[in-house]
């Protein structure tokens, strides 16, 4: 190169009648080809606008319009009132056949209008499989961050290695409709005549976990005193024993609680997965206290890596038996199996997929989702299920801020709460898994067999679009309104944002309120709520607790913790502040009513309904299902002690028959 | 038709074949004579030469066609809940079904299309609009210069993602513009760096010292000697990333970065696929075969256009 | 070569000084810190949940006082060699980092040689024999590799493989060098769908660049001289094409780093992406600073490399 410029030129020419001469040769014999996927290309792009253009047509087209044709809004079908007691159920879940399920149980009539409760009751486990000892569960969990029980509760995988004065039982025996909390470390707790002052006796002989600096020494009255007094001077968790005064230990195996008011409940408080006991020269050394759990729980903790897996072990000094098993099984040491290991799974794909190549042998599906069961049972036809009735502590509801003029304003609370059909909501998105209504306490805290049906819930519950729309009316908002709702982005897909939708599709259907989402990372929804710094709405869940004051107080009175509105009713705090001090169970049910009552009255919050919550497990494993309060890989997790895995369990990791 | 099967005359030729094909001038032709860029006659023969690109194009038009004329092609509302149970499968009503809240598929997917189109393409535009600036920029300019600008696009690169893009969602509450040029400038400093790569290679061949030597001033140099160079890399590249951006907006959607009711064609099946692949498969196929034809489409397309602006073959 | 290696190496401080200070600020921007994310993740149902108690223990924390003086107390540190203890669990941060790091190291490698493997090869044929059968097929493979969402094609390994295969991939540890057949079973896959998308750009790219080398008048010299084509494209043709894959190669280890966040989380992988990813959720404010200046480290040698390795490709280029 470097030659003058009429060189280049020339060059250029050249190559260029070269190339042209390349292509035309390449052009005739690809000619076809070519043509062929023209055709094929320029075909198919025409099919899809004549298809986009015969759907267009052959519709409805403007969006919302009712009436005639295709373009028709779906009408739900609202659950079947339930017949005579006789009646035959009807199995309208869509669901493959239940081959796990004991087709025989006596499940409770009262069940049929709950297709799913019914068809996958937890009575129609079998209870009555032979036990088996040793094996290994994995079991999907949440591994917390650290062990530090004065910040982190975390989905109580501590309750597996600790134990508290009570606990919540799931185990065949109990009715698990119900609430059934029992005593743990305390064999038996005792009150005075008006609940101010406690006296748990503890159960002798209860070792710690072999782990230095504990070394399995002997628990006694004065590792409960100190744990406890822990609680209340340093953790964030100690509302619940606000009222405590003074906690000794007369000697030691009884411990005594003296309250500064009456707590009718307080052995449901010692219950909850907040105050487990640990021994101080555990907590003195506050790098282990926060990576290692020692307790006196049915397993120790091995090892445990967060957001991977942990590992437990059963605890050769846990004195514990089983006392509510058949005459052979009463004395067998618990827990049943060596050792369980906690899987964690950072995408519920793979969580489920694990499941149904069967190498976990639980899943959890929080809300029942039937399309997700759907799948699991195709999937794996002998899965054990089981539906609860109801999940007491996990409502589908939100909260409205106060601050906003428009919500202090009762007719607009009792507008929006009549102007939602909350019967389609449930119908429509959780396809009958659910029960319209809802509120703070679970249905067997009111003295109730099953939830109360939707139109025992008052006036201002019922799907009413006339008078709410007189209510707007009157509050001046004829043409409705726009209120933004806070959800977290990451709560998208699930059904709960699905009722969201569906609480929003009525709400611009009926009253013209047009909701909008205001979708913001987990963390910053939580830090809005906790500073009440959101706009309207805010998405919520509830409380966890076993008793109704724990459940309502933290969310309904002014000074609650998680009251994220900021509600402020001096009725309902009076009722509430009552409810703390009640002095007999008969009051706390009288008062827990008033509470319910005057919340459905006020519309202090829009609570929708109660989904179902499902548990799946592999059938060699069993002893798992849940109840109205948690499910066992959850709240319940100290239940792993009464859960045995068969000898069919594949890898080796079953049991021996006891 | 003179000149050939393809069309293309040679200079002298000009005057009696201006009305059918296209010439390609070695020498600057006469005023007139040539037909204009968009002239039906030149992009004729262009769709002979490229029956690939042309049908490409082709898709291209009608999908965006039908995502902008969505409110008019759409039977339902794109957020019209329970128009039939959820989760039912494809039927003369609902051509794609129906997803979990009961809304009809085909209707979000053609407004999906919209946000999407959209979105990815102004993405691609002002990433690789950028990236050319600087890469080019930086890749002639060498030296010190190109030191010093290199080393603040490498701080831009080593910062993650993920940490601008929380802030951005939580300040800007998945404002679409700010998405926007975050993504962009996501991958407008690897685009950058390889343009300045290949810049640098360009800048010392024989043919641009020669223009240098001439006095060419560097902006005409750049323009006219190295940019046509780069421009089929630079097709490439901003085809390919076209069809990344939207997956890259559906990630984004996966990690809770986007905000919005509104839907596109990334998060529809982000959501759909981790839940109902398996249950209710349509709402995965739906939004995945919308990307692949969209993507499939601006490939083909860069690919013809690269060809066609290959100045080898044009001879420029 | 020698002084341009000590001046970039130089200039690598500042970059991560600034890179740093500006992910402090950033981070701190967004409101939420780690306490309310260990309530958050308590479900929120602290019954018995006391405000107060999280305001008094938030100054604890150390999260108070201007941001400069922050940061400098995090300069200080590191200059001790003191990475800080996460927030979260209270280990250190280092620490935690490398045990997450062998993941995507691993995974980036791998997904890195797949789609060199594959995607250049292809690229290549498909230039050589353009516009024949081969070539379309190769194009058509190249953009439905990059057409497809890798988060997708990930859940549908995984959806499928229990399904069809009852296959349930490992879980857990286990390094290549003592159990390399059940590391590949975990890896191989996250792997294979991260590189679809690098490979199908490497297939385009490396056609388009052979495309363009074969128009070269040596390599019309080649033919005209009688050699074999599989010579010309091997001997004289590649190393020259490879300028901007290579290229591309070095910016898809930073992609890969970042982006496989969302497979790591799909397969269940333990990586430095997705500790990144959780710590960041959850204001793990010592662990982001680690890991950020880590991968900056990494980034800004990994492009020192690549910048070096064109002078080792291509003699044209100097080094100023």
């Amino acid at each position: 190169m470097g030659d003058s410029v009429r060189d280049l030129a020339q060059y250029r020419e050249q190559r260029l009648v070269e190339g042209r001469e390349l292509m035309r040769r390449r052009l005739s014999r690809r000619a076809t080809f070519k043509g062929a996927s023209l055709l094929a290309l320029g075909s198919s792009s025409a099919m899809a606008a004549f298809i986009a253009a015969c759907s267009g047509s052959s519709n409805n087209k403007s969006a919302g319009a009712s009436g005639g044709g295709k373009g028709q809004a779906y009408t739900p079908q609202t659950p079947a009132p339930t017949g005579a007691p006789q009646s035959t159920f009807k199995d309208t879940t869509g669901t493959p056949p239940y081959k796990q399920g004991v087709a025989s149980a006596q499940v409770d009539p009262l069940w049929e209008q709950f297709p799913y409760v019914y068809k996958y009751n937890w009575r129609r486990v079998n209870w009555d499989a032979p036990l088996t000892t040793g094996g290994r569960a994995i079991s999907v969990a949440n591994i917390p961050s650290n062990y530090d029980l004065m910040k982190t509760q975390n989905g109580t995988p501590a309750s597996l290695y600790l134990q508290g004065l009570w606990r919540l039982a799931i185990h065949a025996g109990i009715n698990l409709d119900g609430s059934s909390i029992e005593p743990d470390l305390a064999a038996k707790s005792e009150h005075n005549a008006d609940f101010s002052t406690w006296t748990f006796t503890l159960q002798p002989g209860v070792k710690f976990h072999d782990i230095a600096p504990v070394n399995g020494r002997e628990l006694t009255a004065d590792d409960v005193v100190y744990s406890f007094q822990r609680y209340i001077d340093t953790s964030i968790w100690n509302k619940g024993l606000q009222y405590v005064d003074k906690i000794t230990a007369p000697d030691k195996n009884t411990v005594r609680f003296d309250m500064k008011q009456p707590q009718v409940t307080f052995d449901a408080i010692t219950a909850g997965p907040y105050y487990l006991v640990f021994a101080k020269e555990h907590f003195d050394n506050q790098d282990l206290f926060k990576s290692q759990p020692i307790g006196t729980g049915a397993f120790f903790n091995k090892e445990s890596k967060y957001q991977d897996h942990a590992i437990a072990m059963r605890n050769p000094n846990f004195t514990q038996r089983p006392t509510w098993m058949a005459e052979k099984y009463k004395n067998t040491p618990m827990p049943f199996m060596d050792s369980m290991t906690l899987q964690y799974f950072s995408s519920d794909a793979a969580s489920r997929a694990a499941f149904i190549a069967g190498s976990t042998d639980d899943y959890p599906i929080t809300y029942l989702d039937p399309a997700i069961l759907k799948e699991v049972l195709s999937g794996r036809p002998d899965t054990l299920v089981t539906v609860n009735a109801l999940w007491a502590t996990f409502p589908v509801m939100m909260l409205w801020n106060y601050k906003n003029p428009l919500f202090q304003d009762i007719r607009i609370r009792r507008a929006l709460s009549m102007g939602l059909d909350r019967e389609a909501v449930m119908q429509n998105v959780f396809s009958g898994a659910g029960v319209p209504g809802g509120g703070p306490f679970a249905f067997d805290l009111m003295g109730l067999q099953v939830p109360p049906a939707l139109k025992d819930y008052g006036p201002y519950y019922q799907f009413n679009p006339q008078q709410a729309q007189a209510l707007l009316k009157e509050a001046g908002h004829e043409n409705g309104f726009s209120i933004q709702l806070e959800v977290a982005s990451t709560l998208q897909g699930t059904p709960q944002f699905q009722s969201y939708k569906a609480v929003q599709a009525q709400w611009k259907q009926n009253l013209k309120v047009d909701l909008q989402f205001n979708l913001v990372d987990a963390l910053s929804q939580t830090n809005d709520g906790l500073n009440h710094s959101f706009q309207d709405l805010i998405a919520q869940t509830t409380a966890t607790g076993y008793d109704a004051y724990s459940l309502a107080y933290p969310i309904l009175h002014s000074k609650g913790g998680i009251n994220l509105g900021q509600a402020n009713d001096a009725t309902l705090d009076g009722l509430l502040d009552k409810l703390g001090a009640a002095t007999s169970p008969a009051s706390v049910l009288d008062l827990t009513k008033q509470v319910d009552a005057r919340i459905r009255d006020q519309v202090t919050y829009l609570y929708v309904g109660w989904p179902q919550a499902c548990t799946v497990t592999q059938p060699w494993l069993h002893g798992s299902t849940n109840n109205l309060y948690a499910y066992l890989f959850y709240y319940g997790i100290n239940n792993f002690r009464s859960v045995w895995i068969d000898q069919t369990a594949p890898g080796g990791r079953g049991g021996k028959p006891v | 038709m003179d000149g050939g099967p393809d069309g293309i005359t040679m200079v002298g030729e000009a005057k009696s074949t201006a009305a059918q094909g296209e010439t390609l001038p070695l020498a600057a032709p006469e005023r007139g004579v040539r037909p204009g860029l968009l002239a039906p006659s030149r992009l004729l023969a262009l769709a002979r030469r490229k029956p690939l690109g042309a049908a490409a194009l082709a898709l291209l038009v009608v999908l965006w066609a039908l995502c902008l004329l969505a409110p008019v092609l759409a039977p339902y509302g794109y957020d019209q809940l329970f128009t039939a149970p959820r989760l039912t499968a494809p039927s003369s009503a609902h051509i794609f079904g129906t997803d979990e809240s009961g809304r009809d598929v085909f209707s979000r997917l053609l407004f999906a299309g919209r946000l999407s189109l959209t979105l990815s393409l102004a993405t691609t535009v002002f990433g690789v609009a950028l990236a050319v600036l600087f890469g080019v920029v930086s890749g002639y300019a060498a030296g010190w210069f190109d030191l010093v600008f290199q080393r603040i696009t490498d701080a831009f690169q080593a910062l993650p993602i993920l940490v601008i893009l929380l802030v951005l969602a939580a300040l800007y509450q998945g404002n679409r513009i700010v998405i926007v040029t975050a993504v962009a400038l996501l991958f407008a400093p690897a685009a950058g760096r390889l343009f300045r790569s290949a810049t640098l290679a360009l800048r010392d061949q024989p043919f641009v010292e020669a223009a240098r030597v001439t006095g060419a001033s560097p902006l005409r140099i750049v323009l006219t000697h190295v940019m046509p160079n780069l421009y089929p890399l630079i097709i490439v590249f901003a085809t390919a990333y076209v069809g990344a951006n939207i997956l890259l907006l559906a990630v984004l959607s996966f990690l809770g970065f986007i905000n919005g009711d509104y839907p596109d064609w990334g998060s529809m099946l982000n959501l759909s696929a981790a839940t109902y692949m398996v249950s209710a498969p349509w709402l995965v196929l739906a939004p995945g075969i919308a990307i692949t034809l969209a993507v499939l489409a601006y490939n083909l397309l860069g690919d013809s256009l690269r060809d066609i602006l290959d100045p080898r073959l044009r001879g420029s | 070569m020698r002084n341009y290696i000590v001046r970039r190496l130089l200039l690598m401080l500042p970059t991560l000084v600034a890179v740093a200070f500006l992910s402090f600020i950033l981070l701190r921007l967004v409101p939420g810190d780690t306490l309310t994310a260990q309530i958050q993740s308590s479900g929120l149902s602290g019954a018995q949940y006391s405000p107060e108690r999280l305001q008094s223990l938030k100054k604890q924390l150390g999260i108070d006082g201007s941001i400069p003086s922050q940061f400098g107390r995090w300069v200080n540190h590191l200059a001790h060699g003191d990475f800080q203890r996460s927030f979260l669990t209270n280990k250190d941060t280092l620490q935690q980092f490398r045990e997450r790091m062998n993941v995507t190291i691993e995974l980036g490698l791998l997904a890195v040689c797949f789609s060199v493997l594959i995607g250049i090869p292809i690229g290549a044929f498909s230039g050589v024999f353009q516009d024949t059968a081969l070539d379309y097929v190769g194009r058509v493979l190249a953009i439905l590799a990059l057409a497809v969402p890798n988060f997708w094609l990930a859940l549908l390994i995984i959806v499928f493989a229990s399904r069809w295969f009852g296959y349930a991939f490992p879980r857990g540890s286990h390094p290549f060098f003592s159990e390399p057949l059940t590391n590949l079973q975990q890896f191989v896959a996250p792997a294979l769908v991260i590189a679809a998308a690098s490979a199908g750009l490497l297939m385009r790219l490396t056609r388009t660049a052979i495309l363009d080398v074969l128009r070269q008048d040596y390599i019309r010299t080649a033919r005209a001289k009688g050699l074999a084509l599989r010579r010309i494209v091997l001997v004289h043709s590649l190393k020259n094409a490879l300028i901007p894959v290579i290229t591309v190669i070095g910016t898809q280890l930073a992609v890969v780093i970042t982006g496989s966040v969302v497979v790591e989380q799909i397969f269940n992988l333990r990586g430095a992406g997705q500790l990144t990813l959780t710590s960041i959720l959850q204001r793990d404010y010592p662990q982001v600073q680690t890991n950020v200046l880590i991968f900056a480290v990494v980034l800004v040698i990994g492009n020192l490399l690549t910048d070096l390795t064109y002078g080792v490709v291509d003699p044209r280029i100097r080094f100023a």
